[in-house]
């Protein structure tokens, strides 16, 4: 509840910010969008039909009850509604994300928890070992090695657009592989700390199969801050996702916002931004909900 | 010295470690053996370091000098890492490269921590409301993909290194705040607090004298840890164009000239990109080392 | 008497450290009958646990048996396997820890805990075993069963976490249960209410408990056998009533000696100087030597075995000849 009361403000907060940020950009958008020669009239008229000629505070309110409506203006560039821009890329972006970050869990809690159960050996210190290496990794770096061997020496996948299974292999593959080796070392450290608990000790001390032991008493409980971490992780996928849909081409949200800011598409970026931000209270919120709904200690909290 | 017990077999290695007869210096070969991952990020760092300082002595060619005729060549013994689109070594850029990452990292860490340890040390100490605002704010600034944060401010303050600072620096405090913060809690309700509290210590005192020196080694792992990541942000952004501007060498931008150019020329974007690999890593496993040193419950 | 339910002979448990190996078992032997209080003493780090630990085989990394024989009923379970032990757990030696706070998984509600044992082992169906589960909660003298069997246990004091505790451990009325430190955790008003409960329950049942404790006053009242544990070994043991009247170790003199008697007033409280020695380094001979007021070259050269003075009253120290 906290968050939410938190989280309103701070999204207001955000958009005002980036509002004034826009405002203060170098270079007169009117020029940008009528272009090179053209009459002061014509500037004058174009200045009255974008409403900029209206206050400040005017023209926040202005766009911000356009935005409440998802509608978030023109593309000083393409002349396209903003809002179908971002929507008809939004599906690829949720995509590309949602996969990474399923493939990641998926493949990363086994590792942990093995890794944690063969703790001291050749798997663990190795899963330990990739981790750190992933993560010294630049996202963008690692995207172009696996473009140079796999896409154009090998020639296995394609490596760009998005032409249907194979040329997500790619992209995907760049966003899974640092966050497989993170949450593998985070499930891996959670899973030592609770094996070491005294319940876990309890559960063996019941002769419960071993199965049952990690799986259901440990696993269950180290698994309370991991999907909070996921909702917290979420916005910074899309971080990631923001740079590999570049240097891949895929057709994102990412790609989008990269090239608007190059080209200087103020109404873009600031869409782009704001949905972002308010994805990431949503992420929050959701966190801690979830976290409320694991964990029973947690409930009693809030209720006190 | 003490005897150990004798065992005739003996069957694993751990068995085995513990049958050495423990002295003094057998003890210190097992610490850095123990912590030979962090020995090597150690000297990763100190060789980098050097790379940095000593660039104009390595570096065979200033990282500006063109010699377009011999464009992107392949590497060889003149051309280390081979040429670029210009005619550039780049090997002297990489070398060159070195200087600008740890600047770059250090000043972000700088400005990171300052603001993160401040925030930090107030939430901590006052408690209640503004403990709640800051922690929710700075919650939600942490979850928020520092990229695109980072790209709109950059874009309002034009490209170039010093906005990038910026913009980096503004993205990822959070960390030092909650560390630090956790840290503080823990302290402020101990006896010297109290007692500092009882003589009539202002607080800004307090915080300068007493909880100051203890979240010190904290925050030493915690920036060791937070250097690399600074320095791959930062290239991030240079790889996407608005940091650095030509021709300077910096990392993240040689690999976005790579990029273009990785069909016929690889080894423009390989090489940069391995040495970030290898910085980052280096600072990484000193982090870790001396996380496992200093304060093992760290986790970030 | 017929043959004990259970006998450690030498037990040995060793755990390998980087600092080196520490013996926390060095060659314990001790022998529990059916149906009786065996109270194991001693300080602190003398051990205690650790045995308990391995009679359960709950032994972890970095820890292991290293040696010796555990006989339940005459087998001995050091050389079972795992899935063998596994059966033994829980059904037939329980087992309940010193601090119930952290010993109950917070996620799951009392009554499925209480239930997970008795399904596990006798295939009971959910309803039947949480009806059983309503039962014990009740047996253990924890008001208004029904609501507590669904309570997590962080709402749960200490006491009747504990109680919990216990509920969950005879669930499937072992044979043995091994008590570590029960009370410790506990207030003072509350440990007697435990202690009332578990003697009961034995009783009831006819159960044997295993008693560790440092608290001499609780193996007065309630022990029938003893043994003195230090520093990984037993260096006396027999009925309380032989060690407590007679007691033959210098150490066991000692310990009952800083307990004030009756109102007495004392100037001083008798104390034994010295602590416990390192686990990792135990000084040569008998253990017990450095703080050993009788302490003579033989103790300080030789180690003294456990020899039998008596029916059934064992020592370990050359002055009575070890």
């Amino acid at each position: 509840m906290k968050k939410v009361l938190i989280g309103i403000p701070v999204v207001f907060f955000v958009s005002l910010f980036i509002f004034l940020l826009m405002q203060m950009m170098p270079g007169d958008p009117i020029r940008l969008i009528a272009g090179e020669r053209v009459t002061p009239q014509r500037i004058e008229e174009l200045r009255r039909s974008w409403g900029l000629d209206q206050p400040i505070y005017v023209q926040y309110f202005y766009w911000l009850s356009h935005v409440m409506v998802g509608d978030f203006g023109f593309s000083y560039v393409t002349r396209l509604p903003v809002s179908i821009l971002v929507w008809s890329r939004l599906p690829y972006t949720i995509e590309l994300t949602l996969t990474s970050l399923a493939l990641s869990y998926v493949l990363g809690i086994p590792i942990g928890v093995i890794a944690a159960l063969k703790r001291g050996t050749f798997l663990d210190d190795a899963t330990i070992g990739l981790s750190t290496f992933f993560y010294s990794m630049p996202t963008y770096w690692l995207g172009l090695m696996l473009m140079l061997t796999f896409g154009l020496y090998l020639r296995w996948f394609p490596v760009s657009g998005a032409s249907g299974f194979e040329s997500m292999t790619l992209p995907t593959l760049t966003l899974t592989l640092p966050y497989v080796a993170m949450s593998g070392r985070i499930v891996r450290t959670e899973m030592l700390d609770v094996l070491t608990e005294d319940y876990v000790r309890t559960a063996w001390a019941k002769g419960l199969p071993s199965r049952r032991v990690i799986l259901r008493h440990a696993l269950r409980n180290a698994l309370i801050p991991l999907t909070v971490m996921f909702f917290l992780d979420l916005p910074w996928i899309i971080g990631g996702a923001v740079i590999v849909e570049t240097v891949f081409a895929w057709p994102g949200m990412g790609s989008l916002l990269y090239k608007s800011v190059v080209r200087q598409d103020y109404p873009v970026v600031q869409a782009i931004v704001i949905i972002i931000a308010i994805l990431t209270v949503v992420c929050n919120i959701l966190g801690d909900i979830v976290s409320a709904f694991l964990d029973p200690r947690i409930r009693v909290e809030k209720e006190a | 010295m003490k005897a150990m017990g004798v065992e005739e077999t003996v069957p694993k290695e751990v068995e085995r470690k513990s049958m050495f007869k423990l002295t003094k210096l057998k003890e210190f070969c097992l610490l850095l053996l123990h912590y030979k991952m962090s020995c090597i990020g150690l000297l990763v760092v100190i060789g980098i370091t050097i790379l940095a300082t000593f660039a104009p002595i390595i570096a065979p060619k200033h990282f500006a000098k063109t010699d377009v005729p011999n464009k992107l060549q392949p590497p060889s013994l003149t051309y280390l890492f081979g040429t670029d689109v210009l005619g550039r070594d780049v090997f002297s850029r990489v070398v060159y490269g070195a200087q600008i990452a740890l600047w770059v990292g250090l000043i972000v860490v700088l400005v990171q921590a300052s603001i993160g340890i401040t925030l930090g040390v107030m939430a901590g100490y006052f408690n209640g409301k503004l403990d709640k605002i800051i922690s929710a704010f700075a919650d939600i600034v942490w979850s928020f993909p520092p990229v695109v944060l980072a790209l709109g401010i950059v874009m309002v303050l034009g490209p170039g290194i010093t906005q990038v600072v910026i913009a980096i620096a503004l993205t990822s405090w959070p960390t030092f705040t909650r560390v630090t913060r956790a840290k503080v809690q823990s302290m402020v309700n101990r006896e010297f607090v109290l007692a500092a509290r009882a003589v009539g210590e202002s607080d800004l005192s307090i915080m300068l004298r007493y909880l100051l020196p203890n979240i010190t080694s904290t925050n030493l792992v915690l920036a060791t840890l937070t250097l690399p990541a600074a320095i791959i942000s930062t290239t991030a952004l240079s790889f996407l164009g608005f940091g650095a501007q030509p021709p300077t060498p910096d990392w993240g931008a040689m690999l976005s000239e790579g990029a273009s150019q990785l069909v016929i020329a690889p080894w423009i974007a390989t090489f940069p990109g391995i040495f970030i690999v290898i910085t980052a890593l280096g600072f990484n496993l000193l982090g870790d080392g001396l996380r496992d040193l200093l304060d093992p419950k760290l986790r970030v | 008497m017929d043959a004990p339910l259970l006998a450690v002979t030498n037990l040995k448990t060793y755990f390998y450290l980087s600092k080196g190996v520490l013996k926390a078992v060095d060659g314990v032997s001790l022998t529990i009958n059916e149906n009786e209080v065996f109270c194991l003493v001693g300080e602190t780090g003398c051990g205690k646990s650790v045995t308990a630990l391995s009679i359960m085989r709950l032994i972890f990394y970095p820890g292991k048996i290293v040696d010796g024989n555990i006989l339940y009923k005459g087998m001995d379970i050091l050389k079972l396997p795992e899935s063998e032990m596994r059966k033994i757990r829980g059904k037939e030696i329980a087992m309940i820890f010193q601090s119930p706070m952290k010993s109950l998984n917070p996620v799951f509600n009392v009554g499925y805990q209480i239930s997970e044992a008795p399904i596990v082992h006798f295939g009971l169906s959910h309803s039947d075993a949480w009806k059983q589960a309503v039962e014990l909660i009740e047996k253990v003298r924890i008001p208004d069963p029904d609501l507590r069997a669904k309570s997590y246990p962080h709402v749960l004091s200490g006491g009747m976490k504990q109680r919990s505790m216990i509920a969950m451990m005879i669930s499937c009325e072992p044979r043995l249960l091994i008590a570590d430190e029960p009370t410790t955790a506990l207030d003072v008003t509350v440990q007697a209410q435990i202690m009332d409960l578990l003697l009961d329950i034995r009783k009831k049942r006819s159960m044997s408990i295993m008693l560790i404790t440092h608290n001499f006053g609780l193996v007065a009242e309630t022990g029938d056998e003893v043994a003195v544990m230090y520093s990984g070994k037993v260096v006396e043991s027999g009925s309380v009533k032989d060690v407590f009247k007679e007691p033959l170790h210098p150490y066991t003199q000692g310990l009952l000696r800083c307990i004030p008697v009756g109102f007495e007033r004392k100037t001083e409280i008798d104390y034994i100087a010295g602590t416990l020695p390192s686990a990792i380094g135990p000084p040569l001979g008998c253990r017990f030597h450095p703080r050993c007021r009788y302490a003579t070259e033989k103790c300080r050269g030789q180690e003294p075995q456990l020899i039998s003075l008596g029916e059934n009253h064992l020592v370990a120290c050359h002055l009575h000849g070890g």
